[in-house]
């Protein structure tokens, strides 16, 4: 017996309309795996269909077992000799690129008498020099190193003398202003202004140091993972040969995010690029 | 007879200097007090940022001296701090560490704390106190410029030089930081030299008015501005007399840089 009338209830609300679920929210995590999951598959169900002359290129099952093959025989001792002359290489390439680069960059004739030179030796494909370098170092790792060193060195002085030139004048001025010596205003004003340029030369430096032990094992050398991957090409052992190229791949990447956890630590003043 | 007076905060004596053939300030001399607060007014391009470098020990005369409280000016002794137009703030240091900077150089004698604190109490005095442990890339213009006050307050300067503070600020932010550096320079009680564009900001700040000529400068007007309080009824008159005066002189030396420039194209 009322008198008003009762509302229906409100419908709730529609689901589609809320928040999206976790396979949309972690879609930037599991589709890549999808993707590369999707391309073995389809990429191993090719080779076993015949798709191509096993000689000339290998299947995903048999590149794990040429890894495994490696894992269990001469990858670690051909990783070390490896890391070896990469390290080695880049710590000439660092230690005497880092200086010369700031001399360059702050000594005005120094830079005018260069810096023409050292851009043509930048653009000049220096591996070239490898067969050279194998004369005056002998095929172990002293040629390596000698490669790894000129190819490492010219992005590092070519970023350091851009960081330091680049270095705004106005804050040398006010450090000075305020009494910074000539050590005071190298270590509060010039060092950091180049660290972000210090991790471009780190960072290319890398780049290139790779490339220059890998070709300089590939040419002369009787170990190191760049003989290793040459031999299994030319022995036709594909699968193995492949296994190889993907240490390579999967090293470069630890290493570049090494490297971008560094330049995160060491920059954190500079905006990011999500700011 | 015989009792011997302090030396002038500044005294600059026959002055000239050129930057390679292009003379930029020409046998200029003049003297300022302790206690002063002096602007230098002129045409833009016309030598004020040289002349206070010179002040500062950052650069030298060709010929002719700048004493500063009767010595020749070295970068790293006296007691002087400078602020500058494009605030000059070391973007990798935090606004804190910013303020110390004068002080890490300036008193060596203090520990790392002493100097913190010491800082600190510059940053609470421009209001900036929360914002200590920010980098200068997260404040705003007006704010980083206090950050750049504080650190030339904090060395407690005799001499403060400042090259244009306010140039670079919105005329809002100009307009209350003009208000906090006046209250800071009556509360510390400095010589102070501000280089300005602005005739505006020199009447309401300075004690005394230098005009400088259009390159080669010279000085073409010395004011010795004494205004009134400002709800006196002869306060208007007396700053308009100031401004014509000072206007008239400023208009011919920019008309003859714009002249200059156009002839230069
Ligand atoms: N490092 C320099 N080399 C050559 N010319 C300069 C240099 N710095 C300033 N100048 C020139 O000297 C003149 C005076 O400069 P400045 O003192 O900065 O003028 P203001 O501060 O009055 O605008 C300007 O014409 C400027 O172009
Ligand atoms: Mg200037």
């Amino acid at each position: 017996m009322t008198t008003t009338e009762r509302l229906p209830p409100l419908a709730p609300p529609r689901r589609t309309a809320g928040r999206p679920g976790w396979w949309q929210r972690r879609r930037g995590l599991w589709a890549p795996v999808v993707t590369v999951a999707v391309i073995l598959t389809i990429w191993e169900a090719l080779g076993r269909a015949g798709a191509w002359d096993p000689l000339f290129f290998a299947r995903p099952t048999e590149i794990w077992s040429g890894f495994l093959h490696l894992t269990d025989g001469p990858l670690w001792s051909d990783l070390a000799v490896s890391g070896q002359e990469f390290a080695l290489g880049m710590l000439i390439a660092l230690g005497v690129g880092v200086p010369v680069g700031m001399a360059l960059g702050s000594i005005r004739w120094l830079y005018q008498s260069f810096d023409p030179i050292i851009n043509a030796l930048y653009s000049t494909p220096i591996l070239v020099l490898t067969p050279l370098l194998v004369v005056w170092f002998g095929l172990g790792i002293g040629s390596k190193i000698a490669n790894v060193a000129i190819m490492a060195i010219f992005p590092v002085i070519i970023n350091m003398i851009e960081g330091v030139r680049t270095t705004d004048p106005a804050l040398l001025r006010a450090a000075r202003s305020f009494g910074a010596g000539r050590l005071a205003l190298y270590k509060d004003v010039t060092f950091p202004a180049v660290t972000p340029f210090f991790i471009t030369a780190v960072r290319l430096a890398i780049g290139k140091g790779m490339i220059a032990v890998v070709v300089g094992e590939y040419i002369a050398a009787t170990e190191g993972i760049g003989y290793r991957i040459r031999a299994d090409a030319e022995a036709f052992n594909t699968g193995r040969y492949l296994a190889g190229v993907m240490i390579m791949v999967v090293i470069s990447v630890l290493i570049m995010s090494a490297v971008k956890m560094a330049e995160k630590r060491l920059t954190a003043w500079r905006p990011s690029i999500s700011e | 007879m015989g009792r011997a007076t302090t030396p002038p905060a500044i005294e600059v004596s026959d002055v000239t200097f050129s930057y390679g053939e292009t003379t930029i300030i020409d046998r200029v001399s003049f003297q300022v007090e302790e206690g002063e607060f002096l602007s230098l007014i002129g045409p833009s391009g016309c030598g004020k940022s040289t002349l206070l470098a010179m002040m500062d020990g950052v650069l030298e005369p060709d010929s002719g001296t700048v004493l500063v409280e009767g010595r020749t000016p070295n970068t790293g002794e006296g007691s002087r701090a400078t602020v500058f137009q494009g605030f000059a703030l070391m973007p990798w240091k935090t606004v804190l560490d910013n303020v110390a900077l004068g002080l890490r150089y300036k008193r060596p004698d203090l520990s790392r704390t002493e100097r913190a604190d010491i800082a600190m109490e510059y940053l609470e005095k421009v209001g900036l106190a929360s914002s200590a442990r920010r980098y200068p890339r997260h404040l705003s213009g007006g704010m980083q410029q206090r950050v750049g006050l504080a650190r030339a307050f904090a060395v407690q300067p005799r001499l403060l030089l400042m090259d244009e503070p306010f140039g670079a600020l919105d005329a809002q932010n100009a307009e209350v930081l003009r208000d906090e550096v006046q209250a800071l320079v009556e509360q510390e009680g400095r010589s102070v030299i501000l280089v300005t564009h602005n005739l505006d900001e020199a009447l309401q700040l300075s004690s005394r008015v230098l005009l400088m000529s259009a390159g080669p400068s010279t000085i073409r007007d010395d004011v010795s501005v004494e205004l009134p309080s400002r709800d006196s009824p002869h306060y208007a008159a007396r700053y308009d007399e100031y401004r014509t005066r000072l206007w008239s002189h400023l208009r011919d030396e920019v008309e003859t840089t714009r002249a200059r420039e156009r002839n230069a194209v």
